[in-house]
């Protein structure tokens, strides 16, 4: 495995390139260098999956080039198994030797790019910029939604009754007679959900709590 | 027995499915095989056409060809995307290649089938389609 880890911040997104033609990588690997984007390399999927199942990898911030035609797991293989290890990276594949079937497959399964060997270097540039940016977003709405979830645990469990009583429409009323609360406890609990929340409207606490549950 | 006025309101509640292809052998086999399957098909041959049309809300799905004159079938269902509709769509290719495959993926086509294929196993794309709506 080469390692061109640069010097930059570690915070900054990084590059997977992962293929089992050496010369590739290297081409890869420099261009990546050039326009100062941080990359590893690495020399096949087995390669790769274990590094992403190592303590120290940072499995959020970046995405995968992934190379389709490799010995033992294939480009299409590891794709699967980063979905169910529910990797969030986007996957640009990279192959020589590109089918209809192969393509569509690939990306029916969410990969954000396909190109096809040769291809020329803007080619490969401008689809890690778009996956490192489609990254991103997805990187900040994981961020809210567990900030949301932090937050959810701070309130007692009064307070997550009252609230779910609120974000499913139910007035004041309604919630003191279900619970066998006064409506004036009702709103203390209310009030204090919306500081715990860091809400200042209904309709604010309601898009946090909903962009924080689990969707389908 | 059925009588007319059931018979009208099947019709009326049956899904639609929108063909877009030259190919006129293929617009009449699949129309058959879709209605005996109790699909009602409507059929262009170019992708000005479809556009010139009101789309239905009963409508299940979008079936295109990439080859069409003018506006090819990827460059519409890039259209229709844009104007905010979501219509499941499955893109058929009779030159298909690598690219165009990849374009039409991008552009949120469900399938992309390269021509010739099995009708039925277009049939029951749609069918399955049908029944996730």
């Amino acid at each position: 495995m080469k390692n061109n880890k640069s010097e930059s911040l570690s915070t900054s997104p990084m590059v997977h390139v992962v293929d089992d033609d050496e010369a590739v990588l290297d081409a890869v690997g420099m261009l990546l260098d050039s326009i100062g984007q941080r990359n590893t390399c690495y020399k096949d999927a087995q390669v790769f999956l274990e590094a992403y199942n190592s303590a120290d990898f940072d499995n959020h911030n970046g995405c995968i080039m992934l190379d389709m035609r490799m010995p033992v797991i294939s480009g299409i293989e590891c794709q699967h198994r980063l979905e169910q290890m529910g990797c969030s990276m986007p996957i640009i594949f990279v192959t020589g030797h590109g089918d209809v079937p192969t393509a569509v497959e690939a990306m029916k399964q969410g990969a954000i790019e396909f190109i096809q060997k040769p291809f020329r270097e803007q080619q490969l540039i401008d689809a890690i910029q778009k996956a490192l940016q489609i990254n991103l977003k997805s990187q900040k709405r994981i961020e809210k939604v567990q900030e949301t979830q932090a937050k959810l645990k701070l309130l007692t469990n009064r307070e997550v009754q009252i609230l779910e009583a609120v974000v499913s429409g139910k007035a004041n009323k309604v919630i003191a007679i279900e619970l066998h609360l006064s409506q004036r406890t009702v709103e203390i609990h209310r009030a204090h959900v919306m500081e715990k929340m860091g809400v200042k409207s209904l309709a604010e606490l309601v898009k946090i709590v909903i962009d924080a549950s689990p969707t389908e | 027995m059925e009588s007319k006025i059931n018979v009208a309101n099947k019709q009326l509640i049956k899904p639609i499915v929108y063909l877009v292809d030259g190919d006129h052998e293929l617009q009449v086999s699949l129309s058959k095989l879709l209605n005996q399957n109790n699909v009602a098909v409507e059929m262009f041959s170019s992708a000005e056409d479809l556009l010139q049309t009101k789309l239905r809300t009963r409508a299940a799905c979008l079936i295109v060809e990439v080859n069409l004159p003018n506006m090819d079938g990827i460059q519409l269902l890039e259209h229709i995307n844009n104007l905010g509709v979501r219509l499941p769509t499955i893109v058929l290719s009779s030159d298909g290649n690598v690219s165009v495959a990849v374009r039409a993926m991008k552009a949120k086509a469900i399938d992309f089938i390269e021509k010739p294929f099995v009708e039925n196993t277009l049939v029951k794309k749609v069918l399955d389609i049908i029944k996730l709506n």
